[in-house]
């Protein structure tokens, strides 16, 4: 809004000498509108008195006998016409008063300064650089005497000057008001021309222009494109999303069914909207509790790594890929994928296949359902498997609690450094179904079998330390127990013993004490033999 | 957030309620608002003017030259005249009747799609520029 002044609204007042110095427009002042009186005194008292919400731009005075200020003011609703300031002591007075539009009504008040001198030219002294290109600068030019001020310079023009009066002309001031609006941030240095030489006082303010503000709407709001509002219901519905969504609570806060489909076809970025809902498939409920970044179809599609927070309160049910991020259900688990997640079934609690991926565990994992394979990570995080465990691929250290049900490693189990360091308690049997190839750290762990056996269904291949763990329970090897080591002197034993390898089999518990082998036959006698 | 129509003014719309159709003018147009989201809240459920709060400036109508051409409502441009006050984040666009605010009926919240959003007042004027397309479609 360009800078204007109502003209109309002039007003100046010249006394004799008086404590009150009184500007009356000729119409209420319009609200917003910038107010700015400037006047000047004999003496060099001060300002006591101020109207109401007027406020010092700058005063100006050199002690000898002429000061000088400008004020200014916002309009506000209902503005009086009539302003009266009072001075410390009853001086005569002149000044000017003026209107302008275009003023931005908050803080309009950028630059100042002010000079005083005696002869015939009068200048304000430099701004400084203006703010903003667009500024309204008043400059106020005082004498002692009725002298008057022309030739104002720098394009600045003056609109208003007025005298005091009473006495002689000598007694007297004169007031010149002039202004001008710029258009560059330039300091500015406006001056005049005292028709006689005399003592001047002057200064300088600038008010900047209120700058418009615009609001482009920059595309037609479309509500029945629109997937921001209402429930998305069940059926073949498709919403292709070509741009970011954006949507706190239409779209999430509705039911998405299983034969819904989401294409987001650029970045989803949805951190409040999407949290606060639910998105309901089938058995599933997804509460998300940070960014979700999807670009593609949500349960058909994958969630892409790293930006991921789902906490899971109940099955979760995703026939694609889950990228890497953190899946917390219940809150006590996080498990961070760092490969393709396929989960055909349900989450927690249910079947977890992990196929290529790995699963690092920082917190309790609580299943009890089964486990499928693929890399367990576990650091020092327990493992409560309450149901079968079956994995054919690699379990890292850490506790196995199968308080339940069997575990079962499908496969070898190539992990001779973490798995063993952890502890595996079972109630039930460990059932090893292959070759089991260890021969060294089972016994830095501790096998404790509880209450049933250790079925070992293939060769047993561990070849000194076997007997030497800390089994205290019945070991039945159901074809054979080889002791590589030791083998000769066993048959030794039996030999002397004259008894035969099937009894002994089924009947001999063997122990060995540095180079002593402790052979605990039908618990009836003991045979210390040295190797 | 994002954009919405009230549901309330649709469901006002679909039965011919009083006071739910945007052609009248002045006193009976279509006005907007700017709205301060940190103070108001975006309800389905909101229906009246009164419902409203966070309201900055002061409100302007919808021009005159309004259309409805296949379901999309336009209007002028509007320009709210020396506005001061809390960061706007929203509009709103209500229709007016001479009767109390609490019978203004909220027809659409548009926060999405808007350069120039938020805007913190400076006491000049703010101009709002509908798309050329229109404002909303049903």
């Amino acid at each position: 809004m360009a800078i204007s002044e109502l003209t109309a609204q002039r007003n100046t007042n010249g006394g004799a000498a008086s404590t009150s110095v009184t500007f009356t427009y000729p119409s209420t002042p319009t609200q917003g509108n910038l107010l700015v009186a400037v006047f000047s005194w004999r003496g060099d008292t001060e300002v006591t008195g101020t109207p109401s919400e007027w406020s010092l731009a700058t005063n100006s005075g050199n002690g000898a006998g002429i000061d000088g200020a400008i004020y200014y003011k916002i309009a506000g609703a209902s503005e009086p016409t009539v302003h009266t300031w009072t001075l410390g002591v009853s001086n005569k007075f002149a000044g000017c008063a003026s209107e302008w539009s275009g003023i931005v009504s908050a803080s309009p008040l950028d630059k100042i300064n002010s000079n005083t001198g005696t002869g015939t030219a009068g200048t304000c002294g430099l701004t400084g650089t203006l703010s903003q290109a667009n500024e309204l600068v008043v400059a106020m030019f005082s004498n002692i005497n009725t002298y008057t001020w022309a030739s104002h310079n720098n394009g600045s023009a003056e609109i208003l000057e007025a005298a005091s009066t009473g006495g002689s002309a000598s007694t007297r001031n004169n007031t010149s008001l002039a202004t001008k609006i710029v258009s560059s941030t330039a300091s500015v240095n406006y001056g005049a021309t005292l028709s006689t030489s005399g003592t001047w006082s002057s200064a300088v303010a600038t008010f900047k222009e209120e700058l418009n503000q615009t609001i482009t709407q920059s595309s037609l709001f479309t509500e029945s494109d629109s997937i921001y509002a209402g429930t998305v219901t069940p059926g073949a519905v498709t919403v292709t999303q070509s741009s970011s969504y954006t949507n706190s609570a239409t779209f999430f806060a509705g039911a998405v069914t299983p034969a819904y489909t989401i294409t987001q076809s650029s970045g989803y970025v949805n951190e409040s909207a999407f949290l606060s809902g639910s998105v309901t498939a089938g058995e599933v409920t997804v509460a998300q509790s940070s960014v979700f970044a999807n670009d593609g179809v949500f349960y058909s599609g994958s969630v892409t790594p790293g930006e991921v927070t789902v906490l899971q309160s109940n099955i979760y049910s995703n026939t694609n890929a889950f990228y890497a991020g953190d899946v917390s259900a219940a809150g006590a688990i996080t498990v961070t994928q760092d490969g393709a997640f396929s989960n055909s079934a349900a989450f927690y609690p249910g079947v977890v296949t992990a196929g290529a991926a790995s699963i690092t565990q920082d917190g309790i994992y609580s299943n009890s359902a089964v486990y499928y394979g693929g890399d367990v990570t576990t650091g020092a995080v327990d493992v409560d498997q309450n149901s079968s465990y079956a994995n054919t691929q690699t379990f890292y250290p850490g506790a196995i609690f199968a308080s339940g049900e069997n575990i079962t490693q499908a496969s070898a189990h190539e992990n001779a450094a973490t798995f063993y360091s952890g502890e595996v308690n079972s109630n039930y049997s460990l059932l090893f179904d292959n070759v089991y190839i260890n021969e060294s750290l089972i016994y830095s762990g501790n096998l404790t079998t509880g209450v049933t056996q250790v079925d070992q269904t293939t060769i047993y291949e561990n070849s000194s330390s076997f007997f030497d763990a800390n089994v205290a329970r019945q070991i039945q090897a159901a074809i054979e127990v080889v002791v590589s080591l030791n083998e000769t002197v066993i048959n030794c034993i039996y030999d002397v013993l004259d008894i035969n390898v099937s009894e002994a089999a089924n009947n001999i518990r063997c122990s060995h004490i540095e180079n002593s082998i402790i052979v605990d036959y039908s618990g009836d006698f003991n045979i210390v033999v040295s190797v | 957030m994002a954009n919405a129509i009230y549901p309330k003014w649709k469901e006002a719309l679909l039965q011919n309620s009083a006071d739910s159709d945007l052609d009248g003018t002045g006193s009976t147009g279509v006005w907007a608002a700017l709205i301060d989201t940190g103070t108001y809240t975006y309800s389905s459920a909101h229906e009246f003017y009164s419902s409203l709060s966070g309201v900055v400036g002061t409100d302007v109508e919808v021009g005159a030259t309004k259309s409805y051409t296949n379901g999309t409502f336009d209007g002028a441009d509007v320009t709210f005249s020396s506005v001061s006050g809390a960061t706007v984040e929203a509009i709103v666009l209500y229709r007016k009747n001479a009767g109390a605010n609490t019978t203004w009926r909220l027809i659409a919240y548009l926060d999405t799609s808007f350069t120039g959003l938020p805007v913190t007042p400076n006491g000049g004027n703010i101009t709002v520029t509908w798309n050329a397309s229109g404002i909303f479609t049903l």
